[in-house]
């Protein structure tokens, strides 16, 4: 079953990633409240976890946006749409601030250590995203797959599951993509 | 940043797969499969080997953990904004950090106070969700309540992220505490919990009555200041926070899982009403009194969560508390069940159960034996009790009987004195409802949609009250009035809540004669102005209801009554009773509806200018008129003119219409007041539709139906009115041969329906809804040319109808449907053309329509409606028949 909600978002997916803005405006702030929520649910039902259990975070996601007969058929389909609106998310804010530096003005928000985060790692965000794209003309696979593991926060297994393939075939795509893209990004 | 290499997706497409092929290789094997590969190869063996050499480095290429995306996609309004201006609120210092959002102390200027503002976290995305935010901002402003915390101003804050973050400026409470820490700190005993909890219950209830439902009622969103009285904040909150997509999606959650209800959880939007509020207030209740919650939902996954709500079931409180008193564990669980219908029908239910606890009378929620209820009895009356025990015992000590007796008296007075407050306090209540189920007598179905329940639960209450009194009320003309007026209201309410199906009138006739009879009890001690001016209300409901019976003789007996009674109410020793003019707008309202139903349109039309003349008159006067009342008088005139066909001047009158409709809006509650305006644009398109097109009114209608809607919850009846509008707007369309623009309304109307039966398949009025799209379209396709199409479109026609009657052999709507369905067919078959049967399967036809008009008749679909339908069979006949070369 196509949950009703699923077209319409994949469509306004589609819409965000060819750069529409109204689209972005709108599935943002979706995806965005459904995870900042549910952490603040799981927070505060643990106390004194500092870390939650992650894998449990994005079936949450899942299920408060496409709600409870939807998630089960389409989780493919939607930790796709989760993974590419975060990528969105960080990519915007890094070419943001990267606009802002030179205007200065600067006032931190918590995205700004999304930044921090891939500078410790030597990673440029914007160049790994453009890389990712290229890697999506030439193996789709492999670009999926990494926007799984990195924007989605999916593990090896589950990549495997929601794509369709083995582990062992999982993991051979991985180191792959990462060794292309880390080529890309050495330049 | 380097410029990128140029892509070349070829050559990495071979090195990519050569990479796969040496990385499965043993290390042995590896340089030669290299070395065979890229033989003549230059390009490949350079690809490959920056693949291996990036493959091989020691880089950092982990995926971020997903906690951290989650903190990274925290709310960007994190720092503190103190000193920051946002509208007329120069933030002073940041007080709270929540889920919700940040919460600052501010000062507001002007007016110049101290208030707390709340940034929301979720950013809107646009103007419209903008504009529709502080619409509705500005509709919780209005709300007013010592328990409710007041919200002053709401705007939007342009976030440094470039986001625009709503916030509200409220009421600041000093030093407020979730209602559980301060039981706690102040160390309160059970009952003072419990009246904290019944506190929180009136405040509560005097939202609903606004048609504003709570949706997250937590500990965080009851708190207690200084003052100790408990005060609910963010009410109505939870739906702004849904935002303009999560409001209406299916399976979005708002709220907070453990204060949450089955039906909030496991349902949808429609199924959360007043008691999914009644629910959380009875979790809070339970959370004060044992500490605990009912559902353990600790290692909670939503899955986890649907799964306990689906399968698990809350905790009793008496096994979890079992030192508590079973009728307050009864009471909690009550408010608590799983199953809506079996919980208190409203908040103010809830109070009351609670209120009667804490007196010490025995509860609803757990119905006493005699001897249980005797032993309460003497708690509450020792004297009484203690001189009862004397008659039973003997008369040894007659002694005491007169002290005993003095206090009696003096205890039963203070008694009555409490009931009546208590009695006028709901009256109070209740008529910020009651106005609004007094629309149109012409109300086809079931009334006001939302409200209806809680309105007659608050006018049971009062009848309750009013009716443990009745003894003793033979005395007292103030309480004899009070019986009267909550009589009166009552009957109002049920002769417009239900024109037919559940056997109401009956209950509005035999509660408005009762008042008669208490209201003469009344006046037989004093003449007032008001206790006759409530006998004339109460004759102009049996005028009501005689009109709908068809009883039109009867109906002017009771109008003259209504008409002696509001004279004498005028000549009444107290000059201020209650507004006479209100009264006298009511009377010439119903003359000009008597007027219609006696077929004179020229006198309807003459009554309605007469009722706007008087109108005009009072307010010239400087008398108050209610603004539902004034609109009632414009929409009349309307109606008559557009009756008499003489509709000049009517669209001033619906302009007038929607600024008295606006300002009642303001001050009596947005959803009835635009539901209101609504079905008045309906009726008068069903006026119009009697002389002409009902178009126009109808495209008005449509503007005011999504005004409604934009208020509304998404449910279901708001759903089923906006399927009804699409299947009128249709026919209407195919009547001006617009038939493009009919068919997709129709197409709509159809889809709709279908899925509203789907979801209700008690819905008889939607799937008689469904027959007359399938014959709309049907129509449509005829007249198009396309027979096929049509006979297609009747044959499913057909199929709901069997359904139809399969499901409600003995309902109006099932007869009702087989009339559109006969009329369908009838049209279709005057157009099949010349040599195929002629005019007798036409009218076949027309008598089957006939015949089944007359069985919805006989089942209790209104006399003057069933008129009505037999009109439009007459007129369809004469034109099928006397003009078969129409097209």
């Amino acid at each position: 079953m196509t949950g009703p909600g699923t077209d319409e978002l994949g469509d306004l997916v589609e819409a965000a990633r060819a750069g529409d803005p109204e689209a972005c405006g709108r599935l943002m702030p979706l995806v965005e409240a459904a995870v900042r929520q549910i952490v603040h649910v799981q927070r505060g039902r643990r106390p004194g976890r500092s870390t939650m259990q992650t894998t449990g975070v994005v079936d949450e996601v899942v299920l408060r946006i496409l709600g409870r007969e939807a998630a089960v058929e389409n989780r493919a389909h939607f930790y796709r749409i989760a993974a590419l609106a975060v990528r969105s998310v960080l990519v915007d804010h890094a070419r943001r601030r990267r606009a802002q530096r030179r205007g200065g003005g600067l006032h931190r928000v918590p995205l700004d250590d999304s930044l921090a985060w891939f500078e410790e790692r030597h990673l440029d965000l914007l160049a790994l995203h453009e890389a990712l794209e290229r890697l999506e003309a030439v193996d789709e696979r492999k670009a999926r797959i990494v926007l799984l593991r990195f924007f989605g926060g999916r593990t090896q297994q589950e990549v495997a599951t929601l794509t369709g393939i083995s582990l062992a075939t999982a993991e051979r795509e991985w180191a792959a993509a990462r060794a292309w893209l880390l080529s890309e990004l050495a330049g | 940043m380097p410029s990128p290499p140029p892509s070349r997706p070829h050559a990495d497409r071979e090195a990519l797969a050569l990479f796969a092929r040496v990385a499965d290789a043993c290390p042995g094997e590896r340089p030669g499969l290299v070395e065979a590969a890229c033989r003549g190869r230059p390009d490949l063996r350079r690809a490959f080997e920056r693949l291996w050499s990036a493959h091989e480095s020691p880089r950092a290429f982990e995926p971020p953990p997903l906690d951290d995306v989650a903190r990274w996609l925290a709310p960007a309004e994190h720092a503190d904004l103190s000193g920051t201006r946002l509208g007329a609120c120069l933030l002073v210092r940041r007080i709270a950090t929540g889920g919700m959002g940040h919460v600052y102390e501010a000062f507001q200027d002007p007016p110049g106070r101290r208030v707390a503002v709340k940034l929301m976290r979720v950013a809107l995305p646009d103007e419209y969700a903008r504009r529709r935010f502080e619409g509705e901002a500005r509709a919780l402003g209005a709300i007013s309540h010592e328990g409710v915390c007041r919200i002053f101003e709401a705007g939007t804050w342009r976030a440094p992220s470039g986001g625009l973050v709503p916030y509200f400026a409220m009421e600041l409470v000093v030093d407020a505490r979730p209602v559980t820490e301060h039981a706690r700190k102040r160390g309160l005993d059970v009952r003072g919990r419990v009246r904290l909890l019944q506190q929180a219950c009136h405040a509560v209830q005097a939202v609903h009555g606004r048609g504003v439902l709570h949706r997250d009622l937590k500990p965080s969103n009851l708190i207690v200041g200084e003052s100790g009285r408990p005060m609910v904040i963010d009410f109505g909150v939870a739906r702004l926070e849904a935002g303009p997509l999560g409001a209406t999606r299916p399976g979005t959650w708002i709220g907070t899982p453990a204060y949450m209800s089955p039906e909030q959880v496991l349902g949808a939007a429609h199924d959360v009403d007043v008691r999914t509020d009644v629910h959380a207030l009875g979790v809070i209740l339970y959370e004060l009194l044992s500490g605990r919650l009912p559902r353990a939902l600790e290692p909670a996954t939503v899955m986890q969560i649907v799964e306990e709500f689906r399968t698990g079931a809350p905790a009793p409180l008496e096994r979890v508390a079992p030192a508590l008193s079973r009728d307050l564990c009864a009471v909690v669980g009550k408010a608590i069940d799983p199953e809506p219908s079996r919980r208190y029908a409203s908040v103010a239910d809830l109070g009351a159960d609670l209120g009667r606890w804490l007196a010490g009378a025995p509860v609803l929620a757990r119905p006493p034996t005699y001897l249980r209820a005797f032993g309460l009895w003497i708690r509450r009356h020792r004297p009484l009790a203690a001189m009862l025990a004397v008659l039973v015992l003997g008369a040894g000590a007659a002694i005491s009987i007169t002290t005993a007796e003095a206090r009696r008296a003096r205890r039963a007075l203070a008694l009555a004195e409490a009931e009546r407050a208590r009695a006028e306090d709901l009256l109070d209540r209740t008529r910020a409802f009651v106005p609004w189920l007094l629309t149109d007598h012409e109300r086809a179905v079931a009334g006001l949609p939302r409200g209806l329940g809680v309105a007659r639960s608050l006018v049971l209450g009062v009848r309750r009250h009013v009716d443990a009194l009745a003894d003793g009320l033979t005395g007292d003309p103030d309480l004899l009035h009070v019986a009267q007026r909550s009589r009166v209201l009552l009957a109002e309410l049920e002769a417009n809540s239900s024109i037919y199906g559940v056997g109401l009138p009956t209950e509005a006739e035999a509660d408005a004669r009762a008042a008669l009879d208490l209201g003469a009890r009344a006046l037989a001690h004093r003449p007032t102005a008001g206790a006759h001016a409530w006998q004339a209300r109460a004759q102009l409901v049996l005028c009501r209801l005689a009109l709908l019976k068809g009883e039109s003789e009867a109906a002017r007996a009771h109008w003259a009554a209504a008409d002696v009674l509001a004279s004498a109410a005028d000549g009444a020793a107290d000059a201020d009773g209650p507004a006479t003019l209100d009264l006298r707008l009511r009377m010439a309202s119903m003359g000009a509806a008597m007027a219609e139903f006696a077929g004179d349109v020229e006198a309807t039309r003459e009554a309605g200018e007469a009722a706007r003349e008087l109108l005009e008159a009072g307010e010239r006067a400087g008398e108050r008129v209610e603004p539902l009342r004034r609109a009632e008088v414009l929409y009349r005139c309307a109606r008559g003119r557009i009756l008499a066909g003489r509709p000049q001047g009517v669209g001033d009158l619906l302009e007038a219409l929607e600024r008295a409709i606006s300002s009642e809006a303001r001050t009596a509650g947005e959803l009835a007041a635009l539901a209101t305006h609504y079905e008045w644009l309906v009726y008068l398109a069903d006026a119009a539709e009697q002389v002409g097109s009902g178009l126009p009114y109808l495209q008005h209608a449509r503007a005011a139906f999504e005004r409604w809607a934009a208020w509304a919850p998404a449910d279901r009846e708001v759903r089923r009115e906006g399927a009804a509008l699409a299947l009128r707007l249709g026919m209407a369309l195919l009547e001006e041969q617009r038939r493009e623009d009919a068919r997709a309304h129709l197409a709509r109307a159809r889809a709709e329906t279908e899925a509203i039966v789907g979801l209700d398949e008690t819905d008889a009025v939607s799937w008689r809804n469904l027959v007359a799209s399938h014959v709309g379209l049907a129509r449509a396709a005829a007249e198009a040319g396309d027979g096929a199409g049509a006979d297609h479109d009747l044959a499913q026609a057909a199929r709901v109808v069997e359904q139809l009657l399969c499901r409600f052999p003995a309902a109006p709507e099932s007869a009702l449907a087989e009339a559109d369905l006969a009329l369908g067919v009838a049209a279709r078959e005057a157009r099949r053309g010349p040599g195929t049967g002629g005019p007798e399967p036409v009218r076949e036809a027309l008598a089957r329509a006939r015949d089944a008009v007359a069985r919805a008749g006989a089942r209790g679909y209104p006399p003057v409606l069933v008129k009505r339908r037999l009109g439009h069979v007459e007129r369809l006949e004469r034109g099928l028949l006397e003009g078969p070369d129409r097209r």
